[in-house]
């Protein structure tokens, strides 16, 4: 991986993960903070709650209806847990970014709890003292006034004072429902006439009036207290600063719940934006996928079109082979090369295998071999495959290594394939060119150095077979021999002598014939075209030919005057030479075993600008499914050692490629077969490099 | 308007108890003792261990219980104690038994909690005389303690675990079933008939305004003497006789104490923060004066004082 790739994977996990930390804090954040926010709340109204209780318990004892000073107590445990509680639920608000609103309410709060429980403190003390003299005001009245009565002959004073005690005590019951200055004052008045009396009472009624007065003081001194303190009590503003709390509360709850909401659309704001980051990057992805697919598919189908045209049109076969699964894969070119549909068929070497000719095999195993041993050999091979018609090909392979195992062996190997038969066949047909050459250039030279001789034995024996006759004469008149008796032996040599000589004669002529002929069947020096008189070139090739059809056909001629045609005459011989010898070899193959020959026939003629030879044999004709295919090279019906299958490609080569020309045959199964040479008269000039040479 | 709703209230409440008035015989001021308290047994072990432990003191001389001493009705039956250089300390000592009932614990309510008790009597310098990380110290030197302070408190021996345990096990000295709490109860025969009109003597005395609620005291301040001086008539003034007035400095506490509980009354004598009533019945006669100004006759006193015998309860049986 590069600097910079890595650069850039770094980037977008740090982007990856500022997004995830954006999202992860904007979630913290929509998440309440206040979730125990229902919890304080609970917790003030249960606090607002005792209170009130503790207060209306306040007005119990105060009425009188509760009389056990433990309803008072009970609370401040309550709340003393309460407010533990509370700071459990606010420590953090108190240290954190708590509303100082929120902090001094709960001081506000704590203090007027200690405020109020010292009220109550005092209300209970006083208001026990007053509760217990104004139940014991009218018991304290009573007894004074039962003490006066009982004082034997009570003056006027004393019946004032019972009256004044009376009074008292029904103002301070008003009082105490109600107290006023008022009536505090006239509370005041009547105490004070009741000590006015003081030392002029009898014992007994000075007791219980004391006592009286003490309780009214009591309730005098104690009623206020006890008023004050209800309503200092009632003044406490605990509930208030519960509300403060509540409010506080409420309103931080009400910021959080909003700050959240923000949050809240912030997250889906961002959730929506990456989505949609999400959904775009996507759409590039794909989009840029397409665009690769296109362009690979576009690049893809024009290399392969290209390499189509190109294997196609070079004729190269592409394949592969496994080495160590045998599967082998090769275009449809290799298949063609085969004479065979491109149908898949042949997916294994040892289906190839089994198309190489089986003079090519064993090499063709070596080379595959030496790919699996790792020799290093390459794979190059020249070998030749069975065709869907039986018919074989020549093929050029040629290979590489494309895998190669951890030791270096080849597993597998790629290679391409040619099809290599018109160049095996040029190569044959450039050897017996050669081959003819030396030939030709031998027999001229050959029949150069036998016509001298000739000459001098032909003048020998003209000369021999004069001087016979006139021998022969002159022994006949000779002396001696006149009127003999005629000698049988001479009379045997008179008879026999010029006969033979005269064969001598003839067959001189027919090698002088002969070595001529072979001299203008060879032209061993035409490089160039030149014009040619074909019934002679088709004459002197019979003569070379001779042997070939002697002994199972007779030839007959029917030439017609023809102007010469610019062509290769050695070409040309050859042409014609296997055109008779194909002929001959037709009517053997039909006359073998019988005494029966066959005709050839050979004409010539004019038509247009061209000039056609034919060569027509009563052989058998040629076979329906064969016929197709007699111009291809190497295909031979004869046996081996008698035609090489390069005959009637030579035939073709010569007159279609070197002169224009064009070569066709009529054949009846049974009755024989034509070939008809056409030759343009002005033949135009073209060099064939390949088979002039 | 607040005013006008309190007064609104009064009427209700007013005709609420003329309505009520036939509440049944258990309907009373005062309320019997929870029958148990469930407390942490392994720190009521350890409170109970340290209750008797003299190591808390200054010098190992006294303990807790030497001042509190659980036969003596949580008391010592002195008029003041004695601190643990041989000093008398300020005041009697009040009954530790169902002190964890009491509203605020000591005479003058300065300790709202035991634990704050135990921490002042530690370190009152008559009382233990100690200081804390010495009795911390001294403590957990104690491979008992050291062990059973670590099974029952997570940071083990401390100074307030020290006070927790304490207190804990006062929290267990509570004296349930005596006869006037099995009366209230239901059981109409668990007390006399004397003992009976004694109750009703002390309601109607007014004895009842302060002695109330599960305790029959020990709820709230009063004032000592609100009748009449009586600080002046017994003479001799101390601080300690300022009572409340030490611990807030307001004028209104002179003389303000809190009201004792007179549960176990009979077994917690000499009375009064300045122990100066021997008996029962001159505790009685020193109440009439100077809280009720009243004048009862021999016989309503001592059916009271009778009727205080029957307050007297059943410590739960302390192992040995």
């Amino acid at each position: 991986m590069s600097i910079r790739s890595r650069l850039i994977w770094i980037a977008m996990a740090l982007v990856a993960l500022l997004l995830a930390s954006i999202l992860t804090l904007l979630y913290v954040r929509t998440q309440g903070h206040e979730s125990n926010y229902f919890e304080k709340v609970a917790l003030l109204r249960q606090l607002k709650q005792l209170d009130a209780r503790w207060e209306l318990d306040v007005l119990k004892s105060r009425t009188g209806v509760e009389t056990n000073y433990d309803f008072l107590v009970d609370p401040l445990v309550e709340f003393s847990q309460l407010q533990s509680e509370l700071g459990r639920l606010l420590p953090y608000r108190l240290n954190g970014t708590s509303s100082d609103a929120l902090v001094t309410a709960i001081r506000d709060f704590h203090r007027a709890i200690e405020n109020k429980t010292q009220l109550i403190e005092h209300f209970k003390s006083h208001n026990s003292v007053l509760h217990n003299s104004l139940a014991f005001l009218p018991t304290a009245a009573a007894d004074a006034q039962d003490a006066i009565t009982h004082v034997p002959g009570a003056n006027g004073a004393l019946k004032r004072l019972s009256a004044d005690v009376g009074a008292i005590l029904l103002v301070s019951m008003e009082f105490s429902q109600a107290p006023a200055d008022d009536k505090a004052a006239e509370i005041g008045a009547g105490l004070d006439r009741l000590s006015r009396m003081n030392g002029t009472m009898p014992v007994p009624v000075q007791q219980a009036a004391d006592i009286f007065a003490s309780h009214v003081r009591t309730v005098l001194r104690e009623q206020p207290v006890v008023d004050t303190l209800l309503s200092e009590i009632a003044a406490v503003p605990t509930g208030v600063s519960i509300d403060v709390l509540d409010n506080d509360l409420r309103g931080e709850q009400l910021a959080t719940e909003s700050q959240a909401q923000v949050y809240r659309r912030y997250l889906l704001l961002f959730a929506a934006a990456l989505v949609t980051l999400f959904l775009y990057a996507a759409l590039s992805l794909i989009r840029s996928r397409a665009v690769i697919n296109r362009i690979n598919r576009v690049a893809l189908a024009t290399s392969q079109k290209r390499l189509e045209i190109a294997t196609q049109g070079m004729h190269i076969g592409i394949w592969e082979s496994d080495l160590v699964t045998g599967d082998v894969w090769c275009n449809d070119e290799c298949y063609r090369m085969i004479g065979r549909e491109p149908d898949a068929t042949l997916k294994t070497m040892d289906a190839w295998m089994a198309l190489v000719h089986p003079d090519d095999k064993p090499n063709f195993e070596r080379i595959v071999a030496a790919q699996k041993g790792n020799s290093g050999e390459d794979f190059r091979i020249h070998y030749r495959l069975r065709c869907k018609d039986g018919s074989y090909r020549w093929v050029m392979s040629q290979a590489c290594a494309m895998d190669r195992s951890s030791d270096g062996v080849a597993t597998r190997i790629s290679g391409v394939r040619f099809d290599i038969t018109e160049l095996k066949e040029m190569e044959h047909q450039l050897a017996s060119a050669q081959r003819l050459e030396s030939i030709g250039q031998l027999a001229a030279g050959v029949a150069h150095e036998i016509n001298t001789p000739i000459q001098y034995v032909n003048d020998s024996i003209y000369f021999i077979r004069e001087a016979v006759q006139e021998l022969l004469a002159y022994v006949q008149q000779a002396p001696g021999r006149a009127g003999a008796a005629p000698n049988s032996e001479l009379t045997y040599l008179q008879d026999n002598l010029p006969p033979a000589l005269d064969r001598a004669i003839e067959g001189l002529g027919r090698v002088s014939e002969i070595v001529t002929s072979m001299k203008e069947f060879s032209h061993p020096d035409q490089r160039e075209m030149a014009p040619i008189d074909l019934n002679r070139a088709i004459q002197s090739t019979l003569i070379v030919a001779r042997n070939e059809y002697k002994y199972v056909a007779t030839v007959t001629l029917e030439l017609v005057e023809v102007p010469p045609v610019m062509c290769f005459g050695s070409q040309i011989n050859q042409v014609v030479l296997n055109l008779i010898v194909n002929a001959a070899h037709a009517i053997a193959d039909r006359v073998k075993g019988t005494e029966a020959t066959g005709v050839i026939t050979l004409k010539t003629y004019r038509e247009g600008n061209d000039v056609v030879l034919s060569v027509a044999d009563t052989g058998s004709g040629i076979p329906e499914s064969i016929r197709d295919r007699i111009f291809e090279p190497f295909f031979t019906t004869k046996e081996v050692g008698r035609g090489t299958g390069q005959g009637l490609t030579m035939v073709r080569n010569c007159v279609v490629k070197a002169h224009r020309g064009t070569v066709h045959f009529q054949t009846a199964t049974g009755l024989g077969t034509t070939f008809f040479v056409r030759l343009p008269i002005e033949s135009v000039a073209r060099v064939s490099t390949e088979l002039a040479a | 308007m607040k005013r006008g709703c309190l007064k609104l209230l009064l009427l209700a409440f007013s005709l609420f108890t003329a309505a009520g008035s036939s509440a049944g015989p258990l309907m009373e001021p005062i309320k019997p003792l929870p029958l148990d308290s469930a407390q942490n047994p392994s720190r009521v072990s350890i409170g109970r261990h340290l209750f008797q432990d003299a190591r808390l003191s200054a010098n190992g001389r006294v303990s807790c219980a030497s001042c509190h001493d659980l036969a003596k009705g949580g008391a010592d039956g002195r008029v003041r104690s004695v601190g643990f250089n041989g000093q008398l300390t300020a005041m009697n000592a009040p009954s530790v038994l169902n002190a964890a009932l009491n509203f605020r614990q000591f005479w003058n309510g300065r300790a709202a909690s035991l634990e704050e008790q135990v921490d002042a009597v530690v370190q009152n310098p008559t009382e233990m005389g100690s200081k804390w990380t010495e009795v911390v110290t001294r403590i957990s030197s104690d491979p008992v303690y050291h062990r059973t302070f670590a099974a029952s408190y997570a940071d083990g021996v401390t100074r307030a675990n020290i006070e927790s345990a304490i207190a804990t096990f006062e929290r267990t000295l509570i004296t349930p079933n005596s006869p006037f709490d099995r009366y209230l109860r239901g059981d109409t025969n668990a007390i006399s008939a004397e003992q009976k009109a004694g109750y009703l003597k002390f309601k109607q005395y007014g004895c009842i305004a302060c002695h109330q609620g599960v305790n029959v005291g020990g709820n709230m301040f009063q004032k000592f003497g609100v009748m009449g001086d009586y600080f002046a008539n017994r003479g001799k003034p101390t601080d300690a006789d300022l009572g409340r007035y030490l611990v807030t400095r307001d004028e209104t506490d002179r003389h303000v104490f809190k009201v004792p509980s007179l549960r176990n009354v009979a077994l917690t004598a000499p009375y009064f923060h300045d122990g100066s009533a021997a008996t029962l019945g001159e505790a009685v006669d020193v109440m009439f004066k100077y809280q009720l100004g009243r004048f009862a006759s021999a016989e309503d006193k001592t059916v009271i004082v009778k009727f205080l015998n029957s307050l007297t309860g059943q410590l739960p049986p302390q192992p040995p």
